[in-house]
């Protein structure tokens, strides 16, 4: 072998060796895929463009994320392309628990818990139960002693059936044993204005959708461990002796299998974007209860949801299940 | 009351906010000219660029993309026959008959003077009847939808067309397309053959350019015309021609366009379309000439884009007064809102009255300026795209779709679904199907059911609740005088002669 | 054309009436699998439908004495299926080739397999078509679209 051979080897070694070391030091080097498994303007939407500009602020080397909406099929559409994508941490996306944990045990997709990586939480929000300010309800234990009395009788409004509110709305029931008649409105927007034209007693909703309306209904619970900022004033349902929580996550996700190296650059630049004040501010005026879960822990938190919701659909389907064919 | 509305003025007319609209107006009457991209998407995507301006700065241009977006569609519709936006499908009827017959310019200025009309008209509205009318759409419930969506698809009637079976047929096969997808009261997924891909169902906006955007353009590539539109057709002068317009029919048409398209416009989730279709339905009822329309009457041009345009700034009411959003474009326009940490709802009036009222004042001018850049960007852009020789025409429709399309839902499974009802449209027309019930079906068909069975979910199956609420006994009568009317009248009309029109009654 | 095959294709309605039948009753039955309460809107329209492809099929026979107007299917089939094949074509290549390669070739491709010649017209348009969707998509509202083959990584 000739001298030039052996230098161009030793070269081509030396280059590929350091390729792959400064991948991850190099990285990001093109636009990063940013998926939005709903709706332009929906709530995933519209936090996911709040907090982009900042995670892309801290990943530095002027990195550029680009917001891509897949909507479609509960969100399932979504969640499925981040799943499937190359692992090579230019494709991430916002996923929502539970949606994501329970779109696997309902019905068919290409994707399960276990295929993401987490690098964070964005924001949390509780189920609550609202009634109007009108309401004979005073308190969460005059709607029990009614339900109580009427059994399967008094209506209780939600977006649908298969929504987390649903899934929240069961597990109030199992643990008092009570029945009430669910019925979907076909969305967060015709739910609530159910709600405040009297169609309906009463509502579950999550709480960032009905605390502004504060004048006009009366919260009687949320379904939080303890009381969230954005809704202080209101009693949790352990508070009031009904011991149940019940969430929606929004945690930044990217395929399994990331490179260790990019996918702890991520979860800092996310750790870092989620505490930037300019964030923290901007989240407070669109009213995006921010609460930050650290991506390694997100994943025990799937895990432990995907379990407890297996068995809550194998007992007490929150709504009818399929046919199986 | 007088003095909020004379402040705003002063704000509103500074040179950054007037800058805003000008810019939002043009880029919507782009963005809706656009098969496949509606002002919806224009405001959603203009929402984080909103981060660094004053609340008025961005909402004088979120108006100026929804007035502009509105208008937009209508000039592809015109020129085309394909509609740029759902609202601007009974713009069709007769804006392209009246391009075919050498009026395209005539048309296309009708459409953007209504429209102006209809904004004007919709943004006083807003002005002065917020607070009442607000409390009257939250008394819309399940039941109440479900009249109203009867109400609108009754007036398929009119939309048959010379054949009733075919129109009929039309009618269903849009109610069976409505169909598919999760039925969200039992949750089990109908007629989607366990796609994952339409688990959501279909969507209106994909169904509507495949069947209205391709079929014109297969029939350009199978008479492989060489040339355009002459030029000579295409000389657009100045106003002289707006002594000619039938004024004394397009008054009374914009009157009944105003009134239906801002009643609608201020209901929940009914929208800008139905209130084009039944104010175009009801203006050919009363016309002296009914079978004029659809063969390029502009009063029916004027009567479409009026009643389309009078749901923008209406559509605003409940959203602004109680911070309930009728439609996602008025959701998110109040995301606008919150974004600079205005609080929609009766306080907002007291809190922030130059951003409310100085909102008011944007819709109305965005609006008048149709006045303005409307007939220069459809005379100046988008007719001279005519010109082009039709096999060359062709091609650039279909990119147009696509990319519309694809961008919708950055789905590539939605454009081969297009091409699918483009096939699908085809064949219907040169059969002789009309398309319009097909997709009045398509958008009431899933309300009336869905409706109907949560207000029986409601009442526990108590079907009483359809007809013992006030609002529902009065949409009820107005469904039966509709469906009635042709009978009503043909029996009126006995004495006189014959009557021998096929109308059909009923539209199940 | 003769008489004989006029006949044979002079009533499309009747043909699509027999489609339509097939199909939806098809549909009817499918729809039976669903539960009670989600299946009996999407029953009563279909059955309608069936009922109305009845009626197309006899009043298509009833027609077919009287009518000699003769209309064919397709105003020219060979463009038809050529079009139809072309777009077929360029949404396939939208999806591998990305928007921008896939129009690049498609637009003077179509309108030269349509019979135009123009070469510099054709050029012109393709370019500033292109050059319109840079800017409303890419500069202006920011929208991803399909990824180019070319500058894949």
């Amino acid at each position: 072998m000739s001298k030039i051979m052996k230098c161009i080897i030793a070269f081509g070694v030396l280059v590929s060796v350091g390729f792959v070391d400064s991948a991850a030091a190099a990285y990001p080097e093109r636009a990063i895929n940013y998926i939005v498994a709903y709706r332009v303007g929906g709530g995933s939407d519209r936090t996911s463009r709040a907090f982009v500009p900042f995670l892309e602020k801290h990943l530095g080397k002027g990195a550029k994320i680009a917001i891509i909406n897949k909507p479609g099929a509960g969100g399932n559409i979504g969640f499925n392309a981040i799943a499937n994508a190359k692992p090579d941490g230019y494709t991430i996306g916002m996923t929502n628990f539970p949606q994501a944990i329970v779109g696997p045990i309902m019905g068919k997709v290409k994707y399960t818990i276990k295929d993401f990586d987490f690098l964070g939480n964005v924001n949390r929000g509780p189920t609550t139960f609202a009634v109007l300010k009108t309401s004979k309800y005073k308190t969460l234990a005059d709607l029990m002693a009614d339900v109580k009395k009427n059994p399967g009788k008094i209506s209780i409004g939600m977006a649908a059936l298969s929504s987390v509110h649903s899934i929240g709305t069961s597990k109030f029931l199992v643990k008092t044993g009570l029945k009430m008649n669910k019925v979907p409105f076909g969305g967060g927007g015709p739910a609530r204005n159910a709600l405040l034209g009297g169609h309906v007693p009463v509502l579950a909703i999550s709480m960032s959708a009905i605390a502004k309306f504060k004048d006009k209904v009366r919260i009687l619970a949320q379904a939080a461990p303890e009381r969230v900022s954005i809704g202080s004033w209101v009693p949790t349902f352990k508070e009031q002796g009904v011991d149940i929580t019940n969430f929606v996550f929004r945690p930044v996700a990217a395929p399994k299998g990331v490179p260790a190296p990019i996918l702890a650059k991520l979860r800092a630049a996310f750790k870092k974007a989620i505490a930037d004040p300019g964030f923290l501010k901007v989240a407070k005026k669109q009213r995006i209860a921010v609460e930050y879960t650290s991506g390694e822990e997100m994943g025990k938190v799937a895990n432990a949801s995907h379990m407890a919701h297996e068995q809550l659909w194998k007992t007490n389907p929150w709504m009818k299940k399929k046919k199986k064919k | 009351m007088i003095e909020p509305f004379y402040n705003s003025l002063w704000v509103i007319l500074e040179w950054q906010n007037i800058l805003a609209m000008v810019v939002g107006v043009i880029g919507g009457i782009i963005f809706g000219a656009i098969p496949g991209l509606t002002a919806t998407m224009g405001i959603a995507l203009l929402i984080p660029l909103t981060f660094g301006m004053s609340p008025l700065m961005a909402l004088g241009m979120m108006a100026g993309i929804h007035n502009g977006g509105s208008y937009g569609g209508a000039i592809p519709a015109v020129l085309l026959r394909i509609p740029g936006t759902p609202g601007a499908i009974a713009t069709t009827f007769d804006g392209y008959p009246m391009a075919q017959q050498g009026l395209a310019e005539r048309a296309l200025k009708i459409a953007c003077v209504s429209s102006a009309v209809g904004g004007m008209v919709s943004a006083v509205s807003l002005m002065t009847l917020s607070p009442p009318l607000a409390d009257f759409a939250l008394a819309f419930g399940p039941p109440e939808i479900f009249w109203i969506s009867l109400f609108g698809l009754s007036s398929i009637a009119v939309l048959l067309g010379s054949d009733p079976i075919k129109g009929l047929m039309a009618s269903c096969v849009g109610l069976l397309l409505g169909m598919v997808g999760l039925d969200h009261v039992t949750g089990y997924e109908r007629f989607t053959f366990d796609t994952l891909e339409l688990s959501g169902g279909l969507q209106l906006i994909v169904i509507m350019v495949g069947v209205y955007a391709l079929p014109p353009a297969f029939q350009m590539a199978e008479r492989a015309v060489m040339t355009g539109v002459k030029s000579k057709d295409l000389e657009f002068e100045g106003r002289s021609d707006m002594a000619n317009w039938p004024w004394a029919q397009i008054f009374p048409a914009w009157v009944r366009a105003n009134v239906i398209g801002i009643i609608i416009g201020i209901l929940p989730g009914v929208g800008g379309v139905v209130g084009a279709f039944v104010a175009y339905n009801e203006t050919k009822r009363s016309s002296k000439d009914p079978e004029s329309f659809g063969k390029g009457n502009p009063v029916g041009v004027a009567v479409a884009e009026c009643a389309n345009n009078a749901d923008n700034a209406a559509a605003m009411i409940p959203a602004l007064t109680l911070g309930v959003p009728g439609s996602g474009l008025a959701a998110l326009i109040l995301a606008g809102l919150l974004i600079h940490g205005l609080e929609p709802g009766p306080r907002l009036f007291k809190e922030a009255p130059d951003v409310v009222y100085g909102y008011m004042w944007a819709m109305l001018f965005t609006s008048a300026s149709l006045f303005v850049f409307g007939g220069i960007i459809a005379t100046k852009l988008f007719a001279n795209i005519l010109r082009l020789a039709q096999v060359q025409l062709m091609p650039l429709i279909i990119a147009l779709t696509v990319v519309g399309i694809y961008s919708f839902e950055n789905s590539i499974f939605n454009v081969y679904l297009m091409l699918g009802f483009g096939l699908f449209g085809y064949s219907l027309e040169r059969l002789k199907f009309p398309i319009a019930p097909l997709i009045l079906g398509l958008i009431l068909g899933p309300k009336v059911e869905f409706n109907l069975r949560v207000a029986l979910r409601l009442s526990q199956d108590d079907w009483s609740i359809l007809w013992t609420r006030p609002i529902s006994i009065v949409l009820i009568i107005l469904t039966a005088l509709v469906l009635l009317y042709p009978v009503i009248s043909a029996l009126l009309r006995r004495n006189k002669d014959k009557p021998e029109e096929e109308f059909a009654v009923g539209e199940e | 054309m003769l008489a004989g095959e006029a006949h044979v294709f002079e009533n499309h309605d009747r043909v699509a009436s027999v489609i339509f039948f097939v199909v939806t009753t098809f549909l009817y039955f499918h729809a039976g699998s669903f539960p009670e309460e989600a299946a009996f809107y999407p029953r009563m329209v279909i059955g309608l439908m069936v009922i109305l492809s009845v009626l197309m099929f006899v009043k298509s026979w009833l027609k077919s004495g009287r009518s000699r107007t003769f209309e064919p299917f397709f105003i020219h089939h060979k463009r038809f299926f050529l079009s139809a094949l072309l777009a077929l074509g360029y949404i396939a290549g939208v999806q591998y080739l990305g928007y921008y390669s896939a129009s690049l070739i498609f637009i003077p491709t179509a309108a030269w397999a349509l019979g135009y010649r123009n070469r510099f017209v054709m050029a012109a348009t393709t370019v500033c078509y292109l050059l319109f969707i840079f800017v409303v998509f890419d500069q202006l509202f920011d929208r991803p679209l399909t990824q180019e083959f070319f500058l894949r990584h």
